[in-house]
């Protein structure tokens, strides 16, 4: 497979293969990784350490990522991809792999991460959140999402994986946070990491994206809170309109008196909804709470341009 | 020399065992699902599970003796894409494939051959998975595939033309599917026509571009004589890849079938799927690669 890398290259930049990720609209990774992008990832990775320790040459991917993670690359594309850097580790019986995908901005980062995770995983301190099971530990910082992966037959991994995620945020540096947007989810009610940022279709409505959502539980019933990101406020009012639209067609849509601007939608699919725009973003609720109307005051409050 | 009357004779024998093998075929099963009443959590009970399920499976369908003869060699093709170990339920359970080995040999195989052609490192995948080790151990000949073997063939489909296959595929007597059922991010579950892509090479990404196309492609052009489905344990989200334990469930299953098309669809509803959603299933099906409607073919429960 590897020998035919260089033929793939020279297809694709020839333009015979097809663009999938251009179709869909995600910024394509590139055929071939730049030698820039390999020294910065490079630097990430950190050096085997220990008596006897080794580690095999890193290998870089971008466009090609299929070839090492199959049909699981749609996914990191969708997510504008720039590079992922693959680097298996030796030390002691523990084999350790390191993978590290530098997605370009922090927020698209925390979209593959957010839906790889699950609020049942086992979190702890990794960079600005991360998870660990016996073979797994998966963490998020700035614009990059690291995977490792060990197994060792004496004892646990969980040792070594800890002390290589350690090094690996510290290489990344900057701030352990999570994207600023998701503070504007208030935490009463919020299911703890349901967040995520969902970059094509939203909800399956395309014209949403991209948006980040939340899941809620207000007494006992599940609520969820979608907000749009727009360019500039005219966007926002023209999802409002295509929401508004949507309901209108799908099912019924009137003014909601509770508050001002926001319209009240209900369809057999969606169920219930209360949206509004406010400046460039587009807020929609589903399946509101009897007393919603605080809540999204609420929300309203915190979005600042 | 053999003269007139023990030519009649012979050929009436083998006409009457003919008919019988046929009436055979008629009256087994095309599907069999072999379920377990329990749970077991340490790895001996959980191989255990593996090998009375898939004996089940198999014995229902009429036994092993219906799809392997005296001196055929096999070709088994387990899952082994990932650097996964069994827990994770990325790749086939390697007791699955160890208990199909033997019982080909049980059935007078001459060569039991175990392979695929992994996403990951195959020197990796290959011992993580545990299955190189219980293949070889039941007596398989477990290799990693040689890039000098891969033969472009005509493969005849809506999209693949031509492809290069591994020719002991096409060379073997009889090729047996052993696919693990997982989610998968861009197909939703792949399970045995997604398995067949670890029979070919070259630029496999390409696939991608026309899953519901292509994957029936490669299940027309390989009919697998037999296909066992690990359901034992599931993996739920993130597949293909998977590695987290929260993604895995134990759905305590082995499916085994000579209808790929049945096998795959019954084995999307353990992942929550109704196979009339999943696309490649229902292509492979409009073709008449088998039947999507399961239960139409009234599948042999198991309860072990």
């Amino acid at each position: 497979m590897r020998k035919l890398i260089p033929l793939l290259v020279i297809l694709a930049l020839a333009g015979l293969l097809p663009a999938q990720e251009e179709e869909s609209g995600a910024r394509q990774a590139p055929a071939q990784v730049p030698a820039s992008e390999k020294a910065r990832l490079g630097k990430l990775l950190p050096a085997p350490r220990g008596a006897g320790a080794r580690a095999e040459e890193p290998r870089f991917y971008a466009a090609d990522l299929y070839q090492y993670i199959d049909g699981a690359a749609e996914a990191f594309h969708m997510y504008d991809l720039v590079a992922m850097v693959h680097r298996e580790y030796k030390a002691g019986d523990a084999e350790i792999t390191v993978d590290i995908y530098d997605m370009g901005e922090p927020i698209n980062a925390f979209g593959i991460y957010s839906a790889e995770r699950s609020p049942e995983n086992h979190y702890i301190q990794a960079g600005a959140e991360g998870y660990i099971d016996e073979h797994v530990l998966n963490f998020l910082q700035g614009s990059f999402y690291v995977k490792l992966s060990a197994f060792s037959d004496r004892g646990s991994a969980q040792p070594v994986m800890r002390s290589l995620a350690g090094e690996i945020a510290k290489r990344i540096g900057g701030a352990a946070a999570l994207p600023a947007i998701l503070a504007v989810f208030p935490a009463a009610g919020r299911v703890a990491r349901s967040e995520k940022y969902v970059k094509r279709a939203p909800l399956g409505h395309e014209f949403l994206a991209p948006a980040c959502t939340a899941d809620y539980r207000f007494a006992g019933k599940q609520s969820s809170l979608l907000i749009s990101t727009s360019a500039d406020a005219a966007q926002a009012k023209k999802k409002l309109e295509l929401l508004k639209g949507y309901f209108a067609k799908s099912g019924k849509v009137a003014d909601e008196p509770a508050l001002p601007g926001a319209w009240r939608g209900a369809s057999s699919h969606e169920g219930g909804a209360i949206f509004f725009a406010r400046g460039r973003y587009t807020v929609l609720l589903l399946n509101p709470p009897a007393d919603a109307a605080a809540f999204l005051k609420e929300v309203a409050s915190r979005l600042k341009d | 020399m053999v003269n007139r009357r023990d030519f009649v004779k012979s050929a009436a024998a083998a006409g009457v065992a003919l008919l019988g093998l046929r009436r055979l075929e008629a009256a087994a099963p095309a599907l069999a699902i072999a379920r377990y009443k329990s749970s077991p959590t340490a790895p001996d009970g959980i191989a255990e599970e593996a090998r009375r399920l898939t004996r089940a499976g198999i014995d229902a369908l009429g036994g092993m003796g219906r799809f392997v003869s005296k001196g055929q060699t096999v070709w088994i093709k387990p899952n082994i894409s990932w650097d996964r170990r069994p827990e994770q339920a990325a790749t086939t359970n390697p007791d699955v494939v160890a208990t199909l080995v033997a019982m080909c040999y049980q059935a007078g195989a001459k060569r039991v051959a175990v392979s695929d052609n992994p996403c990951n490192s195959a020197q990796r995948t290959f011992p993580r998975s545990g299955i190189q080790q219980a293949a070889e151990k039941a007596g398989a000949q477990v290799f990693f595939m040689d890039e000098r073997k891969f033969r472009k063939m005509a493969l005849n489909g809506k999209i693949l033309k031509e492809w290069p296959v591994y020719a002991e595929v096409v060379e073997c007597d009889v090729l047996i599917n052993v696919p693990i059922a997982k989610h998968h991010s861009l197909t939703t579950v792949t399970l045995g026509m997604k398995n067949l892509m670890g029979a070919v090479g070259g630029a496999r990404e390409r696939f991608h571009q026309n899953t519901e196309l292509t994957l029936p492609d490669l299940a027309a052009f390989f009919k697998p004589k037999l296909i066992v489905l690990d359901a034992i344990r599931v993996l739920t989200g993130n597949g293909p890849v998977g590695g987290s334990l929260t993604d895995v469930k134990r759905k305590e299953t082995v499916v085994a079938g000579t209808d790929q098309v049945a096998v795959d669809a019954y084995g999307a509803t353990l992942l929550g799927h109704k196979p009339q959603a999943i696309e490649h299933i229902v292509e492979a099906s409009r073709r008449g690669l088998g039947n999507i409607n399961f239960e139409a073919l009234s599948p042999k429960i198991i309860e072990v």
